[in-house]
């Protein structure tokens, strides 16, 4: 089945998604990484990514970058020229005026440079599925006019790709979040705060007619901040404090820099978890006194302080954001986060603070844009409605066996429709009548679940316990009704009950019982071994009787009276709850009646080969072969 | 940024922006979108539909599975690589420490033992697969090098890996961390 996948094509880092079912699943690149740098090196091949950003130094005229700020632009843009100053690559004007660069010798396109990130993005993608992928879904800020989109379609069509729908980042994001599943209007603010840059949209969605339809009221933002800036003044407070400490300045050192920039990073990744956080670099330079170190106990307040001003930054463009859009903070419905930097805490408060409410950011902000552009690919490839009518059992399944015990037989979380089944027997001899006692729950003690249904499968013929092969099939259909049935394998003969989906329980109902069965799984877990214990015994009690009595005239006086004993006494115990005489009493019976079942076993095997030597053909023997049905299935025992 | 056109974005019709003109497959998109079929189909064509959707459904637990059962080994390869990069920091330190050892019979213990530390580190590496990366003599590859700066060095290659700042590492068949390295370059003509 062709997968529309989703690619968030980004101005530092690119991420590619695909629906899996109704899971959004970001593919990892071919070195193991979730995102891709949007980085292109021309030489003598050509590189994209990590391959390319490591070599970047080498190679730094022809080590394209942040080309997203050019496609799609004239050469003489505003944009485009402050870019010119900033890269080290040469940017120039087409023949028709459009911005182009220049790498190798050779004039490219945007497009071109883009489409060999689209390409690296298809291949990842196509490894994962182990199948050719054709169509995709590209994300482009709320900003970009209708040149830019086109070229970014024209990138992907360059990539061998055909662009089923360009949209939007923060309606992405939406998607993400699952906005559009909402009634009524709603108005969202997006607040997206990445690697470098800043940008907030307020997005309206609209029911109509049954659909959802997103459109973008405004944008602002600021194309220079963006969580590097955080890095850079940490990382400048850092080499401060360890000047003070050393004399030594950290920026005449390259490797110590780098080092330094690392481990300002993961101080503020921590930070955002934690309270305080250590710089720990020991060896970090060396003077002609020896080798250096710095240790630097670093608080979530501290740096705070350092980057409240770069959070303080986002605020101006949030607010003309909102009033070209015509709204006030309060009449925003729902604010979601997008990018790594909006993990940080103040950021969240600040966001909180503005809006009067909180922001949701229960899906990855690294990730959203790209799980969003996966959704708009699914919708578009048409599987999105066959996985709306999926559902789960919310609860288990299964009937009561002996014990009292709730034999599961449809797990809970289990997608339907789905049907199992399973072989039981009898608990008795000649019992000739089985009770279906259908319940839900999570309980191992069958009165402690509900009680969905009962019936009775009769005509059983009359054998021993352990005999009968009764089937028992419980089949729950997408509408959530349950047919179980239960038939004798011997005589076909057959019952079935059908319960409807609504004699079960309310939502509330499900996840008290679901909190319940974990309180109670400790009293849960003794119940099960009480009564496995308890079965145990009673099928030796069984099986002791049945060999005395068969074997009464080879069995003395003071075996037998130590057996029978024996069997008394675990009666007794059977009677009780207590798991530990029962255990003990099974041991002794055990015990007392082994000498009589090995014998018994001994005389069988001595018969068996005689016989073997006799081959009397005169047909004297009196001895038939008895018939052994082994039931391989592991059986249950039913009560009548 | 003042107030800009609006954009509509509509998961299920629409197109790239409002002025669709560049927007040329529209008759496509149409048709790919239909899922709501107000038409009345014939038991027949439904027959077939269902079939259809029956298979792909199969089709799809099959490449479920198979998917699912990559990523299982994948994970259990390469499931170590955020722990081990942790790790690697950990014997860079050794290093330097070792580095830094001066001479003197008690620095020299400790150096030893720091230097043994250091190899029994690498093996057990080793033992999941994770080695470090050649560099000497070796030609500057971007898939396993990250070149920091480049130093004019008539006497070598260009693009040769002058000095290692820091090592890196491979996994299997894949690059953990690439080796900061300082590359020579060609002298530039006067």
């Amino acid at each position: 089945m062709a997968k529309v996948i989703g690619i968030d094509l980004g101005t530092t880092n690119s991420c590619v998604s695909v629906m899996e079912g109704d899971q959004a699943k970001v593919i990892e690149n071919s070195e193991g990484k979730r995102t891709t740098p949007s980085v292109v090196a021309y030489g003598e091949e050509v590189k994209v990514g990590d391959s390319a950003k490591n070599q970047a130094v080498t190679n730094a005229e022809n080590t394209l970058y942040a080309i997203k700020r050019l496609i799609g632009r004239k050469h003489s843009d505003d944009v485009v020229k402050k870019d010119s100053d900033m890269v080290a690559y040469k940017i120039i004007p087409a023949d028709n005026g459009d911005a182009w660069v220049e790498a190798e010798g050779k004039k490219l396109a945007p497009q071109q440079v883009s489409a060999e990130i689209l390409k690296k993005m298809k291949k990842t993608a196509e490894d994962y599925l182990g199948q050719e992928v054709k169509e995709a879904v590209i994300t482009v800020p709320a900003y970009f006019n209708d040149s830019q989109r086109q070229a970014t379609k024209d990138a992907g069509k360059i990539a061998g790709l055909d662009v089923k729908r360009i949209i939007n980042e923060p309606t992405a994001a939406a998607l993400a979040y699952g906005l559009d599943k909402g009634k009524g209007d709603q108005k969202i603010a997006v607040y997206d705060l990445g690697g470098g840059t800043f940008d907030v949209s307020i997005i309206e969605i609209a029911e109509v007619d049954g659909e959802h339809q997103f459109e973008v009221l405004s944008t602002n933002g600021d194309t220079f901040l963006g969580g590097e800036d955080f890095d850079i003044a940490l990382i400048e407070y850092l080499a401060d404090e360890f000047k003070k400490e050393s004399g030594l300045d950290l920026h005449n050192d390259s490797a110590a820099l780098q080092r330094l920039k690392e481990a300002a990073e993961k101080a503020k990744i921590e930070l955002s978890s934690n309270q305080q956080s250590e710089i720990n670099l020991p060896y970090i330079t060396a003077d002609t006194s020896g080798a250096k170190h710095f240790v630097h106990k670093l608080t979530r307040a501290k740096l705070e302080s350092l980057v409240e001003d770069l959070v303080n930054r986002t605020i101006e463009p949030t607010k003309i954001a909102l009033k070209d859009a015509g709204l006030k903070a309060s009449d925003v419905d729902e604010v979601i986060l997008v990018g790594g930097q909006t993990r940080m805490p103040l950021v969240q408060e600040k966001v909180k603070d503005f809006f009067g409410k909180e922001a949701r950011k229960d899906v990855n902000p690294d990730e959203a844009v790209s799980v969003g552009a996966a959704i708009q690919g699914a919708v578009l490839a048409g599987d999105v409605t066959d996985v709306l009518l999926l559902d789960v059992t919310p609860l288990t399944l299964g009937i009561e066996t002996m014990g009292g015990v709730m034999t599961p037989l449809i797990d809970k979380n289990t997608t339907i429709p789905t049907n199992k089944s399973q072989v039981f027997s009898t608990a008795e001899d000649n019992q000739t009548a089985v009770t279906v006692h259908v319940l839900q729950g999570e309980r191992k003690q069958a009165t402690e679940n509900k009680t969905l249904g009962q019936f009775n499968l009769t005509d059983i013929p009359a054998s021993p316990r352990g005999m009968p092969q009764i089937e028992v099939s419980f089949d729950l259909d997408a509408n959530g009704i349950l047919n179980v049935s239960a038939k004798d394998k011997a005589t076909g003969k057959e019952q079935s009950i059908e319960i409807k989906a609504s004699s079960g329980l309310s939502d509330d109902e499900i996840e008290q019982m679901v909190k319940d069965a974990e309180a109670h799984a400790e009293d849960d877990k003794k119940f099960e071994e009480l009564v496995q214990a308890r079965n145990l015994g009673e099928n030796l009690v069984h099986s002791c009787k049945k060999t005395l009595e068969e074997a009464k005239d080879k069995v003395e006086g003071a075996e037998k009276e130590s057996i029978e004993k024996g069997i008394e006494e675990l009666e007794e115990a059977l009677k009780s709850d207590d798991k530990d005489l029962i255990d003990e009493k099974v041991k002794s019976l055990s015990e007392a009646s082994a000498p009589l079942a090995q014998k018994l076993y001994e005389e069988e095997s001595q018969k068996q080969s005689s016989e073997n030597e006799e081959n009397d053909p005169n047909g004297e023997s009196d001895v038939v072969d008895a018939d052994f049905e082994e039931v391989k299935e592991e059986k249950e025992q039913q009560n009548s | 940024m003042t107030k800009k056109d609006k954009k509509e974005d509509n998961p299920n019709n629409g197109g790239v922006s409002e002025q669709d003109s560049v927007n040329d497959i529209n008759s496509e998109e149409d048709l790919e979108e239909t899922s709501d079929d107000q038409i009345e189909k014939s038991p027949e064509d439904h027959i077939k539909d269902l079939e259809d959707q029956l298979l792909r459904a199969k089709a799809e637990v099959q490449n479920v599975r198979r998917i699912a059962a990559q990523e299982v080994t994948r994970a259990r390869l390469y499931g170590i690589e955020s722990l081990a990069k942790e790790f690697l920091a950990v014997g860079d330190n050794i290093e330097r420490a070792i580095a830094s050892c001066e001479e003197g019979e008690e620095i020299t213990n400790i150096r030893e033992g720091l230097e043994l530390t250091m190899k029994a580190y690498e093996n057990s590496l080793k033992s999941s697969g994770i080695e470090p990366i050649e560099c000497n003599g070796q030609s500057f590859d971007p898939e396993k090098h990250e070149a920091l700066s480049m130093i004019e060095d008539d006497s070598l290659e260009p693009n040769s890996i002058i000095e290692v700042i820091q090592k890196g590492y491979s996994i299997l068949d894949r690059t953990l961390r690439p080796s900061k390295v300082i590359v020579s370059k060609q002298p530039e003509k006067k």
